[in-house]
């Protein structure tokens, strides 16, 4: 079984991807912080990461910067509640596999993760 | 008293060389009728005066009445042995008779009594004087009266008049007249009736004169002896005539002028009188009588009644050229011009004034209504910037419910589609659906209230510190991503207060941004942002203060900050605080700015109101 690490602050949000990745018959690690997901990135056996951009700590962005940075290459997909171009630019920049836009519809979350995993 | 002893010697001194110098002339008046019978009363009053002032001579006068003219059955026997024996010893100087009976009188006794005494006749038509019958020792000063005129001029001035009614009495002299009436009358006939009153007594007259059909006038001649043999005061006869008469009454004699009649040619009494005065004088200084020739003096230029004329509507159109109006009640305009003029240009201006005044009211009130619409409009907008700043956050707590949403609905669509479905998750993925919507809605609420146009419809009354929880909600998400600690310490005590609360949070936000923004190049320490509310229970206040761990405003700009256009911001309209205030005002509130410790603090507070009590504020 395919394993997908999502970090999304809001609860709410969290929630829903949670099940919608679980009804697509995916794992789902839930992390509330970039903090708590790095805590415990060493155990993580997830096959790809979804992360929201504005966390309330350490953002999503520098969270796929850090794990570049320590060597890691985890397929992240970002995504945001706040479009614009700078931050888009910046996530590209970072590295990602797809950035969407909240709310976004299941598929393109589901064939991102398909690209990688 | 000096004055008054003064005056005596003076006299006394007069009289005394008077005495020494010239013998008082010694004049005797003889009246017709009696002293007080118009209109030769008249005539004797006037020739009094003009003889007194004409005279160089001190005039010693006696005067006597002749009964016989008011009692024609009378002797005249006593009368005449009466002044016989009045004048034996007193020589007189001058005999003046008034009046054609006094004349007659005069003449018929001349030889008896006053032999060589010259004589002056006066008051006396001209037709009543047998000249053949003068002496050299007589002087006539005669009057002529043109009835014909006296026609004329009523028919001149009522041209519709049907009817003239000739007072007249029934005494000789009377009756002398009446017959001369009629000669001068008798060509009108044609076109008027004449009636004769001569055969009435003078309150059969009376009563006929009050029932008398219009188009009537009434032509007051003579009253001396009515048709009952009373005899009359002709003034006292006319006014009781004039009282009960509903119709223009006239006369030729000037005596009654101003008494009722409505005036037109009239026979000139002032003037009758300085001529007999005048001859009188000439005689008394020894010139012979008989070598005085003087013409019969005519009627005057016409004269009328001002009343009289408004009476019978007479306009003045109607009266012969030359004619003088007399007795002209002047009307308000007349007798008040300047105070009317006055009152009036008072009034104007009062009118002006007070046209000006509500003129420059109404164009107040539209003034003030516009100005009122544009603060409102900038009001609206600067919320509208504020929105815009917060624009980015807003999107993001709007879509992070969206997301929730969309991915709860797609995944309970996949697990509607397994057998069985797992029902009671779907349950509660649709009570997550339910709870994400209300909080996306609650932003949009949010976001139009601070977007649209406020009303004065929009005052109510709220705890302000539901209004900061309301900001703290709004502008968390933006001190987060400016990762700025945003916390509230609110009282526990209510703070009720009457305002649009959309004001007050633009307020707010507007006060909160500011912070944020302050604190945008602080590097060092933790970027704090703090919103306190309290009570000033004392002064009947609620206070909220705003403060940031910037680096403080410079004292010297604690009070420019909120001028319009002042702004340290690359980006900021300025328009931020002086909106603050301008709000707060509105409200009855007052906003400042102060530094504690060394970061800036912006509180306003405003009034705490009882829910019931109103107080009205428009932005």
């Amino acid at each position: 079984m395919r394993t997908i690490a999502v970090v999304e602050d809001d609860p709410s949000m969290l929630q829903g991807l949670f099940r919608l990745l679980s009804a697509h018959g995916f794992r789902v690690l839930r992390f509330s912080s970039a903090e708590s997901f790095i805590d415990s990135v060493d155990q993580c056996e997830a096959a790809c990461l979804v992360v929201d951009i504005h966390l309330g700590g350490i953002s999503g962005i520098d969270l796929k910067r850090r794990l570049t940075y320590s060597g890691s290459d985890f397929p992240v997909i970002f995504m945001t509640a706040v479009d614009n171009e700078a931050t888009r630019q910046e996530a590209i920049d970072a590295g990602c596999v797809a950035y969407l836009r909240k709310p976004f519809l299941a598929n393109l979350l589901i064939e991102a993760i398909d690209r990688v995993v | 008293m000096v004055s008054r002893v003064f005056l005596s010697v003076v006299v006394l001194f007069l009289a005394m060389t008077g005495e020494a110098f010239s013998e008082p002339k010694r004049v005797l008046l003889l009246h017709s009728f009696g002293r007080d019978f118009a209109p030769w009363s008249e005539y004797a009053r006037t020739f009094r005066e003009e003889l007194n002032r004409q005279s160089s001579d001190p005039i010693d006068l006696y005067e006597a009445s002749l009964a016989t003219a008011r009692f024609p059955d009378e002797e005249e026997g006593p009368f005449v042995e009466y002044l016989r024996a009045l004048f034996t010893k007193h020589r007189l100087d001058l005999v003046v008779a008034i009046g054609s009976p006094a004349v007659g009188f005069v003449q018929r006794h001349r030889q008896e009594l006053f032999p060589s005494t010259p004589a002056v006749y006066t008051g006396v038509e001209q037709r009543r004087v047998s000249y053949a019958a003068l002496t050299t020792n007589d002087a006539v000063i005669a009057i002529n009266n043109d009835f014909a005129a006296v026609v004329e001029n009523i028919l001149q001035v009522l041209p519709e008049t049907t009817d003239i009614i000739v007072v007249i009495g029934n005494s000789p002299i009377e009756r002398f007249w009446a017959e001369q009436l009629r000669i001068a009358f008798r060509p009108f006939e044609k076109r008027v009736t004449f009636t004769w009153f001569n055969e009435l007594s003078f309150e059969e007259m009376l009563k006929r004169a009050a029932t008398l059909p219009r188009r009537s006038a009434i032509f007051f001649a003579l009253l001396s002896v009515d048709a009952a043999g009373v005899p009359h005061e002709a003034g006292k006869a006319l006014d009781r005539l004039y009282a009960i008469a509903d119709v223009p009454i006239f006369s030729e004699s000037s005596v009654f002028f101003g008494r009722g009649i409505v005036g037109g040619p009239l026979n000139s009494i002032s003037a009758l009188s300085r001529e007999a005065a005048s001859v009188s004088v000439r005689v008394l200084a020894g010139e012979t009588p008989g070598d005085i020739k003087t013409a019969p003096i005519g009627f005057s230029a016409p004269k009328y009644d001002w009343r009289e004329l408004q009476r019978w509507e007479i306009s003045e159109d109607r009266l012969p050229a030359g004619s003088d109006v007399d007795f002209r009640v002047p009307g308000i305009w007349e007798q008040y011009r300047s105070q009317v003029t006055v009152g009036l240009a008072v009034l104007l201006l009062q009118a002006v004034a007070i046209s000006w005044l509500l003129f420059e009211r109404s164009r107040r009130r539209i003034a003030e209504e516009e100005a009122s619409n544009r603060r409102r409009e900038v009001v609206r907008l600067n919320r509208v910037v504020t929105a815009n700043v917060l624009s980015s956050s807003i999107a993001h707590e709007l879509n992070q419910p969206l997301g929730a949403i969309l991915s709860n609905t797609e995944a309970a669509q996949i697990m509607l589609k397994s057998n069985p479905p797992d029902l009671a998750q779907i349950g509660e993925i649709l009570g997550d659906i339910v709870r994400d919507e209300q909080r996306a809605s609650e932003i949009i609420v949010g976001l139009r209230n601070l977007l649209n146009n406020r009303t004065a419809a929009d005052l109510q009354h709220f705890d302000l510190n539901e209004t900061v929880q309301e900001v703290v909600r709004i502008v968390t998400p933006e001190a987060a991503r400016r990762k700025i600690l945003l916390s509230a310490d609110c009282t526990s005590d209510a703070l009720p207060v009457r305002s649009d609360p959309i004001h007050l949070q633009q307020v707010i936000i507007n006060l909160a941004m500011n912070g944020m923004d302050a604190m945008e190049d602080c590097k060092e320490g933790p970027r704090k942002l703090e919103i306190q509310t309290q009570q000033n229970a004392e002064s009947g206040m609620a206070e909220v203060a705003v403060s940031d761990s910037g680096k403080g405003i410079p004292d010297q700009d604690l009070t420019s900050v909120f001028d319009a256009f002042f702004t340290t911001k690359p980006h900021g309209t300025g328009l931020g605080l002086p909106i603050a205030r301008t709000i707060i005002q509105t409200y009855g509130g007052t906003i400042w700015a102060e530094n504690r410790n060394n970061s800036a603090t912006f509180c306003f507070k405003l009034p705490l109101v009882n829910p019931e009590s109103e107080s009205i504020g428009r932005v």
